[in-house]
């Protein structure tokens, strides 16, 4: 046996367990409690004076890595999505955690009040923004690589008069088995499909208090009548910022009262979507039409038969008013339907602008 | 003849090491979950205060949708008590005066508080840490009641908090339904609401809701001892997280949206390691790794005996505004902690007030930490 065919066989061997090991052992998923490769808020807003959010990123890795943004700007006029995008690019160091307030942006500037290396230049959203925030990480010629060095966070606060800030994390997509694609021609489709990247999760689940039931711990406390809605963002996993064209998903909604009464509808999400739950299905959701008090429901995207369906991201927040008007409001992701790579969704790709 | 058969060794071993690097590519991910369903839930935050109108709404669902699920659940009260009168204290330093002037210690505490839950097919639940969830609350109390296929809630009894006030964890552990052995399963997910109505000024409220964070089972064997992770086949669930990650506000730093009010983390840290049987302590080592936004670094180091619960710029110090936590001295306003349980895993969950003036806060939001890396080594849970 020579050298050379020692060495392939032992390179052939290895490629052979290798394989069955990756093909046999989970790879990350998507997740919002560890780093990824593309991070996506799927709410961020300007409003004033009722809200504004400040993001926090933070690069995990011990080296500087880059990243290329776009605000998504998903509210509608005349019952269309604008699908506006604005794109950025930012650097951190290693380790380096960086914020900014949406409504303001970072401009890179040493002298300014806010203190920290400044990640690049960032715009600011304009007044009425209502929508998202992906970054994918890329090297620093802006091809998009893998890594999963990225995580970060939203609060959503008010600008005046101080009630309910809340805080969610970022939702992260790691690389796949194979991780992103080089070739300068493909470079920019990111796809969504467990090799490249984490396929997209089946679906969701949120544990939710009846739209307008009152909320046990606030009439517990002595200040009720309380009142409970939750605020529901979606942002589907596809996204096309070459050509803009806006992703559309149909989403299956089964909601489960406390006593396994089942109730089903259907929504779609185009571009991106918030909702309330009395919103969802003639507002069969609503306390004065729900079973039980609480409930748990679970959101699915659907597409016609034999077409893989496109996934959906989202996040809730979820307002509380007590008897003399107060209210607070506590964001929460939601949870992800299915726990094996096999339940993932396969057919998401996000398309980069070309630089 | 020698010399090929060395090198067909040779590429055997490069095959081995090949492979090694593969499978420690592979175990780069920590893996406990606040977003999927799991085997055990734990929930690092209950506090509840019925002078202060403090409460925490806990929910609990069983995803799976044709079978009941069972969990056999612990609050762990980590209050404090006065070696003398036996009265809550909440630090060390509180002082324990009797009405004659006698002083005691205030004395770090450890009561563990079991009970069980069962859920019907896809049934979600609700309580207050306060109120607990009783026998004519229960949705289906009873077999023949209106849960289908014959299954009901019977068995399940959740105690109220047992002090007020009160700061403790709360562990749910899947278990067979009829009995009460660990099982597999991952289908519980849960969260939790700490909300508050405070009557200064005019009154407001507040609330931060968090997920509560799953160990997913891979093969339990229905003993009393819960082993999470740690190598050579015999791990039952998943490993806790090696490095945890909180990005947060410096406490003191200027609310970038109200330009007023003034931000506070609040960082409640558990072990993945619990014994319930014995209710034997084993205290660990939280090491704090903090980087501002000029990628400048500090560190710290504290104990965790059962629960830590601080605001983050007193970890390292009695005095906030001496801290590496505080954004005067940190120089920036938003920052990242990562957090090495040293010998033991670590699971937490954040809460960021804004505060105007003294407490209470104004608002506040709770979030779930970051992690990054599996442990190694096990970590145990033992229950009765």
């Amino acid at each position: 046996m020579s050298k050379e065919k020692g060495l392939r066989i032992g390179c052939a061997a290895a490629l052979l367990v290798g394989m069955a090991l990756v093909s046999g052992t989970a790879h990350a998923r998507v997740s919002t409690e560890r780093p990824g490769s593309i991070l996506i808020f799927p709410k961020v807003t300007n409003v004033p004076p009722a809200q504004d959010t400040v993001i926090q990123i933070t690069n995990t890795s011990n080296v500087t890595r880059h990243a290329r943004c776009f605000y998504v700007n998903g509210a509608t006029l005349n019952g269309v999505p604008l699908w506006q995008i604005t794109d950025f690019e930012i650097w951190l160091t290693k380790q380096q955690p960086t914020h900014w307030l949406a409504s303001q942006g970072r401009p890179v500037n040493p002298a300014d009040s806010i203190a920290g290396l400044d990640p690049g230049a960032i715009p600011p959203i304009p007044p009425g923004f209502t929508g998202g925030l992906v970054c994918a990480q890329v090297d620093d010629s802006g091809v998009p690589e893998g890594g999963n060095s990225l995580k970060g966070e939203a609060t959503l606060g008010a600008v005046s008069g101080v009630i309910g800030v809340s805080k969610y994390n970022a939702v992260a997509i790691p690389t796949g088995t194979a991780g992103p694609d080089t070739d300068a021609l493909t470079a920019n489709q990111l796809l969504l499909d467990d090799v490249e990247y984490s396929g997209c999760p089946a679906g969701a689940h949120l544990n939710f208090t009846a739209e307008g039931e009152s909320d046990d711990v606030i009439d517990g406390l002595g200040n009720g009548p309380s009142a409970v809605s939750t605020n529901l963002t979606f942002i589907p996993c596809s996204m096309d910022f070459e050509r803009l064209i806006a992703s559309r998903v149909t989403l299956s909604i089964i909601a489960v009262d406390e006593m396994e009464g089942q109730l089903s509808t259907s929504t779609s999400v185009d571009c991106w979507r918030q909702l309330t739950l009395d919103e969802i299905g003639s507002g069969i959701l609503e306390a004065v039409n729900y079973e039980t008090r609480h409930g748990y429901v679970r959101f699915t995207s659907t597409a016609d038969p034999g077409v893989t369906p496109d996934g959906v991201l989202g996040v809730a927040n979820v307002l509380r008013s007590d008897a003399n008007g107060n209210t607070a409001t506590a964001a929460t992701n939601l949870h992800f339907l299915g726990n094996t790579n096999s339940t993932n969704l396969d057919a998401g790709v996000i398309t980069l602008s070309g630089e | 003849m020698l010399t090929s058969k060395r090198e067909g060794f040779m590429g055997a071993v490069l095959a081995l090491a090949l492979l090694c690097l593969l499978a420690s590519a592979q175990q780069a991910q920590a893996t406990t979950y606040s977003d999927r369903g799991s085997g055990i839930l734990v929930w690092p935050k209950i506090v509840a205060n019925a002078d202060n109108g403090v409460d925490t709404l806990i929910q609990i669902a069983n995803i799976d949708q044709a079978n009941p699920v069972a969990a056999h659940c612990f609050y762990v009260n980590a209050n404090s008590h006065c070696s003398n009168t036996g009265a809550v204290c909440q630090a060390p330093g509180d002082e324990c005066i009797e009405p004659g002037g006698f002083r005691g210690a205030c004395v770090p505490d450890w009561i563990e508080i079991d009970f069980n839950v069962v859920l019907t097919q896809d049934q979600p639940l609700a309580w207050s840490a306060l109120g607990g969830l009783r026998g004519s609350d229960l949705p289906c109390p009873s077999p023949g009641g209106p849960c289908k296929d014959g299954q009901s809630n019977a068995g399940t009894r959740v105690p109220p908090v047992p002090e007020s006030p009160f700061i403790g964890e709360l562990k749910c552990v899947q278990v067979d339904v009829n009995d009460r052995r660990p099982i597999g399963g991952n289908n519980l997910v849960g969260n939790a609401t700490v909300e508050g109505v405070f009557l200064a000024g005019e009154g407001y409220v507040a609330a931060g809701k968090y997920n509560a964070v799953g160990i997913r089972a891979l093969a339990p064997n229905a003993d009393g001892e819960l082993i999470i992770g740690g190598g050579g086949g015999v791990a039952e669930y998943e490993p806790c997280a090696e490095i945890l990650v909180l990005n947060h506000l410096f406490d003191g730093a200027e609310d970038p949206i109200s330009l007023s009010l003034t931000a506070r983390t609040e960082l409640t840290l558990v072990p993945c390691s619990e014994d319930f049987l014995t209710q034997r302590l084993s205290p660990l080592t939280a090491q704090f790794l903090v980087y501002n936004e000029f990628e400048q670094r500090f560190s710290t180091s504290r104990q965790v005996p059962c629960l830590l619960d601080s605001q983050l710029s007193l970890i390292d110090t009695t005095q906030a505004e001496r801290s590496i936590f505080n954004a005067a001295v940190s120089g920036t306003v938003a920052g990242q902690t990562r957090i090495r349980g040293v010998n033991g895993g670590l699971i937490g969950a954040a809460v960021l007030n804004y505060d105007e003036g003294p407490l209470p806060p104004i608002g506040i939001a709770a979030y779930n930490l970051h992690q990054t890396a599996d442990r190694t080594e096990s970590d145990r849970i033992r229950i009765p």
